[in-house]
């Protein structure tokens, strides 16, 4: 039996699977050996007699002062190749295995666009604008401020426009909706503000630089009722959510959890089996028909009902001629019922002008009270105490008008980018069947 | 053959109304170009009367937007170009990828804008609409001419807001339609009346700036400011062309001072002198003001009403020309903007230091001036010429309409408390307290004056007529200076008394009762949890000490009736 072994076709297709096939370690080893004689030089046993010894025929010389000038050193040096570029110079001389390397490329290896620029120009054969030039163009164009021009009256009936034509509105208007182009005019809410309440409002006493103490009083009793107002809330929420539930220890939930778990799982013996006869739990229903005679009784029945509810009317009628006063009574009492109602009403509609219209699912939150604190006030100009923000103000205040709908702002989550290695820089072929422990 | 069922929704409430998201699918626009245009038009959302039958029967609560408004919008031509602008956005953005920079910037220079001139006509039909909606427009102005550049932000933004707020506030000191004044924790409220309508605006305080929190989209505010940033020009157009001034504004040259002519940039030197709001700007023609004469009405006609009306009026032509012929002098220290613009307002001159900011007229050793406005306690160089007020004084000056006593207002005094203008008269004594100085504030006359403040004017009276005084008489002079003397004296023996001191008697009880009131108040405090142990443990201490006290008593009963048995034997 021959143990000759069939060589595996592999791939070596691209540079990793090349890589991962070919065992180079011979041609590395050879490499190193190189660079270590190269540092340490031959073997001794490879040496000759003449470059181990040495017959010292002659005294060993002085070793001579070199002076040279000042300015042929710096012209050495000038020449020299600088340290800081030593890196750069391989620090071998063991020549490179490989002839020729490909150079690789990347995708885009862009050039600055102004030495861009002046290449192209450069091919073309025109004159190049300096460097310095195109800068303080661009300078310029940037700087430009964009000047709107408002110098016409907006509102004057005479002027006009490029757009308007010798026909009137109304004319153009009824014109293209016959071909059946529709305009809308402007709708009324447009002109009118969706609104009632001021869009700057008076500004609490309290909320001066320097107030009156009654008026900052008011001011702070109204923000601590405002607090006062939201712990209550929290607390009811922590009451009714989280206090809601008992808690129990957590071998309580194990006990708990074994009994639940074993239910049914032991037998109940049932004791009465008395009659060893199958019981529905609920009984059959059975169709039961009335009789004639039944059925007599109850059409008597009913007529005498209505009968006697017709005498009860007859009655009534009888009854209410006497009782005018009584009614009367009681058509006040209703109308003046309506009438509270009614105010009510009006009241209520009056308050909703006021509130904010429900816009969207958040609810308008209210901006909280500015004010400062007693010892933040200073009675001069000079180190008054800043509160609240203009923006968050106008823009607290535009949704209370109903211009903009409640909102929070969104954040938006940046995605999340799976990164993976492109395959010439994967490190994974150091480690391959050939190079089981992944050194080189 | 039975006639085709109706579907629901299709008519009504019903069909009235549009969800955004229905809204956006119709103009075909993205959620933040939909935005900036219902911002634009001045399209809101509404709240339905029925919202089951309007959100055509869907559970939630949904922003409703009109049907017809959205239909107006439809035709909107702005639409076009903002679809444009999305195309011209993907282009940068791509040149930007693929760094095309020449392309890119190629591309910026032909940046598209939006034309919002007839917006404003459609939105605003009269200019009288257009002032009545003005208060939001230019507290966002003001507060945005006060940001730096931001991102994505351009400057240009800023930098109009601050050159039409200017503009603004020149028309105003033209018009002298400055009414109400308040100093708020928030910024400046100031109101004012153009054309019988009051404009109240507020401004930030100075180096306010704050970097945005989270809670506002910065971009809906810079929308609204896009829109009423071109409101405020036609406005400001409106308004010096009805005040006989250029627009835009212009600066003689004869107002200039002359040393100030040599700068370089004579664009940059006008618009300089202009943010300075001191010097007036050019007339187109020199008109004079109408006054306005009320009309007079037989009696029977609310006589009441007439007068109150003919107080106002009296009030408004006495703020006009407050300050007139008095010469103000800021300190460094004092907010420059907001004095100059209320002090012109009402007429007076101003100056300030060189060195501070351009377009000073006059020098701090200028001995006409009147009143220096200072805000710290003590200044080393002091002109006897002069008032040196703090900046309250004229901010409760303009409010009361009349010039108030300086002498609660000096440098180093305690200031009295600066009340709002901005109540409601409705609020009467019976039903609600009313401060004395806010009384005083509303009508000076009602009240009694106290002694003081009189004894005070006399002084001022007693000043005026020093400076004036030596063309006069040597008698008068005389009795003058005796005058002069015993108010110098009354002055000093208010302000500054040595009394001999009385030696404090301490009460020897008093500390031991403020120990004990202290230690009941610490008893107090004793968690509930170990209140009964507390209890426990202090009962067992008097239990004990009771007990050694009956001991010792014992003992004390004991040795008396040995010794008294001693003394028997």
């Amino acid at each position: 039996m021959s143990l000759i072994q069939k060589k595996r076709r592999v791939s070596k297709k691209s540079k990793l699977s090349w890589r991962k096939h070919v065992d180079i370690t011979d041609v590395e080893n050879f490499l190193e050996e190189k660079r270590l004689e190269e540092r340490l030089g031959k073997p001794v046993s490879e040496k000759t007699d003449d470059e181990l010894f040495l017959i010292d025929a002659l005294p060993t010389p002085k070793p001579k002062n070199v002076i040279t000038s000042k300015q042929k050193r710096r012209k050495l040096l000038r020449e020299s190749i600088p340290k800081c570029f030593s890196i750069l110079t391989s620090y071998t001389e063991v020549a490179d295995p490989l002839g020729k390397r490909n150079h690789v490329k990347t995708q885009h290896k862009s050039e600055p666009v102004l030495k861009k620029k002046i290449r192209k120009l450069e091919i073309k054969g025109s004159v190049i604008p300096s460097l310095r030039a195109i800068k303080t163009r661009r300078k310029k164009l940037i700087s430009k401020e964009k000047i709107i021009d408002f110098a016409r009256d907006a509102w004057d009936k005479n002027s006009k426009d490029e757009d308007q034509e010798w026909i009137n509105d109304d004319t153009k208007k009824h014109t293209l909706h016959g071909r059946s182009q529709y305009r809308k005019s402007v709708p009324s809410n447009v002109l009118s503000k969706p609104s009632i309440l001021p869009a700057i409002e008076p500004p609490h006493p309290g909320m001066s630089y320097n107030p009156n103490f009654k008026d900052h009083q008011e001011l702070m009793k109204a923000v601590v009722e405002k607090e006062k107002k939201l712990m209550k809330e929290e607390l009811h929420l922590e009451r009714v959510t989280s206090g809601m539930f008992s808690k129990v220890t957590v071998n309580e939930r194990d006990t708990n959890w074994l009994v639940e778990m074993s239910q049914g799982l032991t037998k109940i013996e049932e004791s009465d089996h008395s009659d060893g006869e199958y019981k529905s739990i609920n009984p059959p229903v059975k169709n039961k028909k009335k009789d004639l005679k039944q059925r007599r009784r109850h059409r008597e029945h009913l007529k005498t009902q209505h009968e006697q509810r017709l005498k009860k009317k007859q009655k009534r009628k009888l009854t209410d001629i006497q009782k005018i006063n009584v009614i009367e009574q009681e058509i006040n009492k209703e109308s003046k019922k309506t009438d509270l109602i009614k105010s009510k009403r009006i009241k209520k509609i009056e308050y909703k002008k006021k509130e904010p219209k429900r816009l969207s699912t958040r609810k308008f939150e209210e901006e909280e009270i500015q004010f400062n604190a007693p010892e933040n006030i200073s009675g001069n100009l000079r180190n008054v105490v800043k509160e609240g923000d203009i923006l968050v103000d106008r823009f607290k205040s535009f949704e209370r008008r109903n211009i903009l709908r409640p909102s929070s702002k969104h954040h938006h989550k940046k995605g999340k980018f799976k990164k993976f290695t492109r395959p010439g820089h994967k490190d994974d072929w150091k480690c391959t069947v050939a190079r089981p422990s992944g050194t080189l | 053959m039975v006639a085709k069922r109706k579907k629901k929704f299709t008519s009504g409430e019903g069909a009235r109304y549009i969800t955004r998201r229905g809204a956006l699918k119709k103009l075909q626009l993205s959620l933040k170009d939909f935005r900036r245009l219902c911002i634009l038009k001045g399209i809101y959302p509404r709240e339905p009367r029925n919202r089951n039958k309007a959100q055509k029967g869907r559970s939630g609560i949904k922003t409703l937007y009109h049907m017809k408004d959205i239909l107006f919008l439809m035709q909107e031509p702005i639409i076009w170009k903002l679809r444009d602008m999305k195309v011209f956005f993907r282009k940068v953005q791509r040149s930007r990828t693929i760094k095309e920079y020449g392309e890119m910037h190629k591309l910026l220079r032909k940046h598209p804008t939006l034309k919002l001139d007839n917006i404003v006509k459609e939105r605003y039909p009269t200019y009288i609409d257009a002032l009545r909606d003005l208060d939001d427009c230019l507290t966002l102005c003001f507060l945005f001419s006060t940001f730096p550049t931001l991102e994505h932000i351009g400057r240009d933004l800023f930098t109009l807001c601050r050159r039409l707020t200017v503009e603004f506030m020149h028309a105003v000191i033209h018009a002298k339609a400055l009414r109400k004044v308040f100093i708020s924790i928030k910024g400046y409220y100031y109101q004012v009346e153009i054309k019988g309508v009051t404009i109240t605006w507020i401004v930030p305080h100075q180096f306010s700036y704050q970097p945005q929190r989270g809670d506002v989209d910065f971009k809906i505010m810079s929308t609204f400011v896009e829109f009423y940033v071109i409101m405020l020009g036609f406005v400001n157009y409106r308004l010096y062309h009805s005040l006989n001034l250029f627009y835009p504004p212009k600066l003689s040259t004869e107002n200039l001072p002359i040393n100030d002519k040599s700068l370089v940039d004579k664009q940059a030197l006008a618009s300089e002198r202009i943010a300075a709001l001191n010097l007036s700007l050019n007339k187109t023609s020199e008109a004079v003001d109408e006054e306005v004469q009320l009309d007079e009405f037989p009696e029977n006609s609310t006589s009441e009403h007439m007068e109150e009306a003919k107080k106002e009026a009296e009030k408004i032509k006495k703020v006009k020309t407050l300050f007139q012929g008095l010469k103000f002098f800021l300190n460094r220290e004092v907010p420059r903007e907001s004095l100059v613009f209320i002090i012109r307002c009402c007429g007076g001159d101003v100056s300030w230091d060189k060195t501070l900011f351009v377009g000073s007229t006059f020098d701090e050793d200028d001995e006409t001036i009147t009143h220096q406005i200072a805000d710290r306690p003590i200044i080393d160089k002091q002109y006897i010429s002069r008032y040196y007020v703090q900046p309250q004084w004229v901010f409760d000056c303009i409010n009361a309409s009349e010039l108030l006593p300086v002498n609660k207002y000096f440098i180093g005094e305690i200031l009295p408390p600066h009340l709002s203008p901005f109540v409601d008269k409705d609020r009467d004594s019976y039903q609600q307290y009313i401060p004395p100085e806010e009384v005083k504030l509303r009508d000076p006359s009602s009240v009694p004056e106290e002694d003081d403040s009189e004894d005070e004017l006399q002084i001022n009276d007693v000043e005026t007529k020093n400076e004036s005084g030596s063309e006069e008489n040597e008698s008068d002079d005389d009795t003058e200076k005796m005058d002069e003397e015993e108010n110098v004296k009354e002055i000093q023996t208010k302000k500054l008394v040595v009394k001999p001191g009385t030696v404090e008697k301490e009460d020897p009880w008093q500390k031991h009762r403020l120990e004990k009131q202290e230690y009941r108040l610490r008893e107090k405090m004793v968690k509930n949890k170990h209140r009964r142990l507390y209890r426990s443990m202090m009962e067992g201490k008097k239990k004990r000490s009771k007990e050694v006290w009956l001991l010792k008593k014992k003992r004390r009963v004991l040795d008396e009736e040995v010794k008294t048995a001693k003394r028997t034997k």
